[in-house]
């Protein structure tokens, strides 16, 4: 940039905006009024037909902001279905269906699925608590449901609002016989026609009509309409065939936040698409969210609350009696607002919703804490947000609760935090 | 033992594979049928078998019936970081204050993700096991925990609050006692008349000797006018002793319908065919859970899913039966944390309000997760709150109840379900 006659007086106030109030602005966006919520305890209210919620892995909203529960019927006790036998033992309860469609002020609209609903159902998946293998759900702009499996031999399919069966994806691997207990699988990311383990998350890029998946250290994408393969990238947008198939090293976690490495490190627990195209990948292996443009191009990337170990040894799953869980990312979803400026992850771990700055990086503030009180969380694995800016969320393991967060500065005005 | 199929359908017919450890303990006694290792393991259930075939109370749902609604922001967070864990008893202290057991011994690493150096999460680390909140839901004070003092209980299981705000609790495990504290936790005085520090399975029934208590000591409660302790030993025997509270002296005592401890049968109690209610004998069916004196007498909780009533010299005044079509016990009897049965019986711990004629009993069932209202009079059923659930308001494992001279009733839940809820009367 050459400075000479047409450098003015006012590109000199531009340049000085530019050097000293830009890192001021910078400063206020931490310093900012980020968003503030609060529980909505009746939310939602009690299921009909003596249904009780399950473990509820993932949840979305559709168009109408209606909120879709995906939950796990075989994740139920007998302690809690003692209305399931003849005669009854207790006045309450059988398990609800798998797909529970709410409306905003917590009336259940609709309940369909289960399993042996439709033939490639999600199969009885790992062991208990978490027994079912519901895992994925999607409602697309016709308000089709679309549901994904995390069992072997589970895929994706397609229904309408009433349940009614539509399509398959297909691209199964094979079931595991009845009565015995699933092979560990071997990685391999070269292999793009079947998802052996099963397909945990996916999104949809619906005006591309484009299905995107991630699986073991990769993401996949298919047309959506006929299930062709397209592309796919691994970690920091590395080709397919440059991902290795070995187990992803442990890190010694007391020293630090995870290592940068050029392969993604399972499990890769989301994948959602922003409005301005980007791909963003959640990395729980890493405590790290990676960002891609739809090509597969790395973008960037930021950490969440990386002193929490993200894998290795130390790791216990849903009723481990020996070790925490490991990992920050279960979920994320995208603020309401037209920019989308704030990413809400919820993390299973510390059982808080981060909110960071979608642009930064930077977190900015967080909701809830480990509990079962109203608006405390157990294993917050579910996370959604509404047009008005209403967040919905979902436990699993002993959780099995949604439960509602209602935007209390909807006006960006500052509020005293609940939380300080 | 415990992996057998049972004849009982669930949702669906998959049996569970359970993989953990700590519910192999579970698992194994679920299905003993009503054994020793199973009423002393599990702390819930209350079963009785009564005398004649009582039926069931007449619903009166009044106009006046009493009603609640959760105050779903109650208590507030504990702090510093401090888990919640099992709510196995709750006690309202004269000045409305609410003491609540924190039993630790459910922890799950997931929740303690603080306690890791340096922190594995943000949150939580174990906490004090005696908690005290006032009516707003601080935490006004907190104490104790293993090891806190010698003979702190293996398995904490009652509290219970003197009108010298000294704090009494007790345990469970073989070996466990009562210990007495004053508000702050300072040691006063232990009960003593301990059992030896055995194995569960090595305790044998004996509802003659008087001297110590194997199993160790369910539940409690005070007579203080007359200073009296009364215990009822019934989570293996069958059987209500009271003690001098301050000597601690044996007095008296006495078996089901009021039967004199040399009567009492030292035997299984047999399981009965659950599509019906619970038969009758002339022994209480263990096990017992709580004992609560009333105003004008004695009311002993008890099991077959039914309250009875004694004078407090133990003459058998009325029974109540509480949702009698429940399993009060048998086989496919499951405890907490059991993969393959579900809970029984219904009468996990009683409250009477606190107007001036104690008008009702309210009865926590863990089963059905519902706290049931009955008159005090005549056992009718007046009104329920609660249902099976995780949200504000519902009940996962309910197992202790508690009202305030507001007339408001705090619950605690166990098993997964670890909160404490509070419920204000409607108008």
């Amino acid at each position: 940039m050459q400075i000479g006659k047409g450098w003015n007086r006012k590109s000199a106030m531009v340049m000085y905006l530019a050097i000293f109030l830009v890192p001021a602005l910078v400063q206020t966006l931490h310093g900012q009024n980020p968003p503030i919520y609060e529980v909505d305890p009746t939310w939602p209210k009690p299921l009909p037909n003596k249904w009780l919620m399950q473990g509820v892995p993932v949840m979305v909203t559709d168009k109408d902001d209606h909120i879709w529960v995906f939950n796990r019927p075989r994740d139920i006790n007998p302690d809690e279905s003692g209305a399931a036998t003849t005669p009854p033992r207790t006045d309450c309860c059988i398990a609800a269906p798998a797909v529970l469609e709410f409306d905003t002020a917590g009336n259940l609209m609709k309940g369909w699925g289960g399993p042996g609903y439709v033939s490639g159902w999600p199969a009885e998946g790992i062991e208990k608590p978490g027994a079912g293998a519901e895992h994925a759900i999607l409602v697309d702009r016709e308000g089709n449901v679309w549901l994904g499996g995390s069992a072997r031999g589970d895929s994706i399919q397609k229904f309408t609002g009433d349940g009614k069966f539509l399509w398959d994806f297909g691209h199964r691997g094979p079931r595991t016989p009845p009565g015995e207990k699933p092979q560990p699988l071997k990685q391999n990311n070269q292999n793009t026609d079947i998802f052996p383990g099963g397909v945990f998350f996916f999104d949809l890029d619906e005006d591309a009509h484009e299905l995107y998946i991630v699986d073991q250290k990769r993401v996949l994408v298919y047309d959506m309409d006929s299930g062709a393969f397209k592309r796919g990238w691994g970690g920091h947008g590395i080709p397919l065939s440059e991902i290795d198939n070995d187990p992803t090293p442990p890190y010694d976690w007391k020293s630090g936040p995870p290592p940068d490495q050029m392969q993604f490190a399972p499990a890769l627990h989301c994948v959602h698409i922003s409005t301005d195209g980007l791909v963003y990948i959640c990395e729980r292996g890493s405590d790290r969210v990676q960002v891609f443009t739809k090509q597969g191009k790395f973008v960037s990337s930021f950490f969440v609350h990386p002193s929490t170990p993200s894998r290795g040894p130390e790791c216990g799953g849903p009723g481990s009696t020996t070790f925490g869980m490991c990992g920050t990312i279960y979920n994320l979803t995208f603020s309401h607002d037209p920019q989308q400026k704030y990413v809400l992850i919820a993390d299973g771990t510390n059982d808080k919703i981060w909110i960071h700055d979608r642009k930064e990086g930077a977190v900015v503030g967080s909701i809830g804490d480990n509990g079962r009180m109203a608006g405390q969380f157990h294993w917050i694995d579910a996370i959604a947000m509404d047009s008005k800016g209403n967040i919905y969320t979902g436990e699993v393991d002993t959780g099995k609760r949604v439960q509602k967060f209602v935007l209390k500065n909807g006006d960006g005005k500052a509020r005293p935090h609940p939380h300080e | 033992m415990g992996m057998e199929r049972h004849g009982r359908i669930l949702t669906n017919e998959r049996q569970p594979k359970i993989q953990f450890s700590q519910m192999n303990r579970y698992r194994e006694v679920s299905s003993m049928q009503m054994g020793i290792g199973w009423m002393r393991t599990h702390a819930m259930l209350v079963v009785f078998l009564g005398v004649g075939l009582a039926a069931v109370p007449p619903t009166a749902h009044s106009q006046n019936s009493p009603k609640f609604k959760v105050d779903p922001f109650w208590p507030k967070p504990l702090p510093n970081k401090w888990s919640t864990q099992e709510i196995v008893d709750i006690y309202v202290d004269k000045e409305d204050h609410i003491w609540v057991l924190n039993r630790a011994t459910d922890a799950r690493p997931d929740e303690l993700g603080a306690a890791t150096n340096p922190p594995r999460a943000e949150c939580c680390v174990l906490g004090p096991e005696v908690l005290e909140f006032d009516t707003d839901g601080s935490v006004l004070r907190a104490w104790g925990g293993k090891d806190y003092v010698p003979g702190w209980p293996g398995r904490l299981q009652t509290i219970g609050v003197d009108r010298d705000e000294n704090v009494w609790i007790s345990g469970t495990m073989p070996g466990d006692s009562i210990i007495k504290f004053t508000k702050d936790g300072k040691f006063l005085w232990d009960f003593g008349h301990r059992g030896p520090k055995v194995p569960a399975s090595e305790v044998k029934q004996d509802n003659q000797q008087t001297a110590i208590f194997p199993p160790g000591i369910a539940a409690f409660e005070f007579d203080e006018e007359a200073r009296e302790l009364y215990i009822p030993d019934g989570f293996l025997n069958k059987r209500v002793l009271v003690y001098d509270m301050d000597t601690t002296a044996f007095k008296r005592g006495w078996g089901g319908q009021g039967m004199p401890l040399s009567e009492i049968d030292n035997d299984p109690t047999p399981p009965y065919d659950p599509s019906g209610p619970p038969p009758d004998q002339k022994n209480f069916a263990p096990a017992l859970h709580c004992a609560h004196p009333s105003k004008d007498g004695y009311v002993c909780e008890r099991g077959s899913d039914r309250i009875q009533v004694f004078t407090k010299q133990g003459k058998f005044v009325k029974q109540f039966w509480i949702h009698p079509s429940t399993q009060s016990r048998g086989p496919h009897c499951g405890g907490i944390w059991s993969m393959t049965d579900p809970p029984c019986g219904t009468v996990y711990n009683l409250t009477l309000s606190t107007d001036p004629q104690q008008k009702y009993i309210l009865v926590a069932d863990g089963t059905n997760n519902m706290v049931w209202i009955l008159n005090r009079d005549d056992g009718a059923l007046v009104g329920s709150f609660g249902g099976n659930g995780r949200s504000a308001g519902q009940l996962h494992w309910i197992d202790s109840i508690a009202m305030d001279s507001k007339g408001n009733v705090y619950t605690g839940e166990v098993e997964g379900g670890k909160r404490i809820q509070k419920f204000v009367p409607v108008k």
